[in-house]
């Protein structure tokens, strides 16, 4: 890909890739340097970006920098993203600033789940209990325990 | 408040960037601009009114412009060479929105929670001196102690600094020192919310009936301080039969 030389004054064929991004990213005009404008908007904590997958690829560090973090569920469609100006005509994510987090459907879910429940959210006992017998060792292996060993691919 | 889903089960929103009348916060409830003289486009709601709802700011919009290179701002101005106010917006007519229930107008105030004083063996009142003195008839009330914990029931019958009944009885008695709380919303029934003072919770000490035109879907019962109430606002501007 062009980006990657830092002089980029010798000609070269382009390659797939240059094509593809050429068409998503529209030559700007050179008074707007797209980085830096980006960096600006980013660093100015606004509420909710939108940002199209192919700008995400692009400008992923900066994101994650600047603590953006994408909504797992809430997303916009026909709204032009917010780096490139471009519309795609599927759904596109939704970024908040990390100190502004919008509930997901996981954690509404989550709720519902233990609303008015007589135990307090973190308490698993019974279903823990449940599950004891079930287990083939004789040793005890706590919940969390037990999760994150079936974590590992 | 903010949306949570759309009435669809969707969560794919559209948000657009409109200019303010008012200054506003992120989260806050905005309406539809209703007189001449102010120079933008949407406004604050009130906290009895959500007529011409446009829906919820979700925070200052990033949209540049060569008029407006640093985006837009919060705060209303008519000063020149201020920068513009300018939100970014959920619009759907049809989203629903969740709010975190307040016991007073003041954002984040815990919900009233009453103490029974006289044992109800059939499980069907709660008397206590300091029963809301805003009538929850046809609200909703459910055990935050004791042994209905956890059991909530429609209020068929309400008494302010009194007592309340419920029509189907909690499955245990109502034994004293037992604690409750109750709300003025019922999914499906309830047709009204009044706002808190900043627009973005909801203010569930007021009584049944009272507040502005929004649609009760859901509520998710908790404890005094983290219970929310789900709504579909009842007269948007994007929905002319309303």
């Amino acid at each position: 890909m062009k980006g990657r030389y830092g002089l980029n004054i010798f000609r070269r064929p382009w390659s797939f890739t240059d094509r593809l991004m050429a068409m998503k990213f529209a030559p700007r005009k050179a008074t707007i340097p797209a980085a830096s404008w980006v960096e600006e908007l980013m660093a100015k904590r606004f509420g909710a970006l939108i940002v199209c997958t192919a700008c995400i690829r692009k400008y992923r560090d900066g994101l994650t920098r600047w603590a953006y973090v994408r909504h797992p569920d809430m997303k916009v469609q026909g709204n032009a993203c917010d780096f490139c100006r471009g519309v795609e005509s599927y759904p596109i994510a939704l970024w908040f600033k990390e100190e502004h987090q919008y509930p997901s459907q996981a954690d509404l879910a989550r709720r519902r789940a233990t609303a008015l429940s007589p135990f307090p959210r973190n308490f698993r006992g019974d279903q823990v209990a449940a599950r004891r017998p079930r287990q083939r060792t004789g040793s005890y292996v706590p919940e969390q325990s037990r999760r994150q060993i079936l974590c590992i691919p | 408040m903010y949306p949570v889903k759309r009435v669809d089960g969707a969560t794919s929103f559209h948000v657009m960037d409109f200019k303010i009348s008012t200054t506003v916060i992120q989260d806050q409830a905005v309406i539809a601009s209703t007189t001449g003289a102010d120079g933008g486009e949407i406004e604050d709601a009130t906290t009895t009114s959500l007529l011409r709802m446009i829906g919820s700011v979700a925070g200052a919009s990033p949209r540049p412009s060569p008029r407006n290179p640093d985006g837009g701002t919060l705060t209303y101005s008519t000063v020149q060479a201020d920068t513009e106010g300018l939100v970014r917006v959920y619009i759907n007519p049809d989203a629903v929105y969740e709010a975190l229930m307040s016991g007073g107008a003041a954002e984040g105030t815990v919900l009233q929670t009453v103490t029974n004083s006289t044992a109800s063996a059939g499980g069907t009142t709660v008397t206590a001196a300091d029963t809301m003195e805003n009538s929850m008839d046809d609200g909703t009330c459910w055990g935050l102690s004791g042994n209905n914990v956890g059991l909530s029931r429609k209020v068929t019958t309400f008494t302010a600094n009194t007592s309340w009944v419920v029509t189907v009885p909690f499955p245990r008695a109502v034994a004293v020192n037992d604690t409750y709380t109750a709300v003025p919303y019922l999914p499906a029934v309830t047709i009204t919310l009044q706002l808190s003072t900043l627009l973005t919770q909801a203010d569930a000490s007021i009584a049944v009936g009272t507040g502005g035109e929004a649609t009760i879907l859901e509520l998710i019962l908790n404890g005094a301080a983290d219970s929310y109430v789900h709504f579909v606002p009842r007269d948007h501007f994007l929905n002319p039969l309303s």
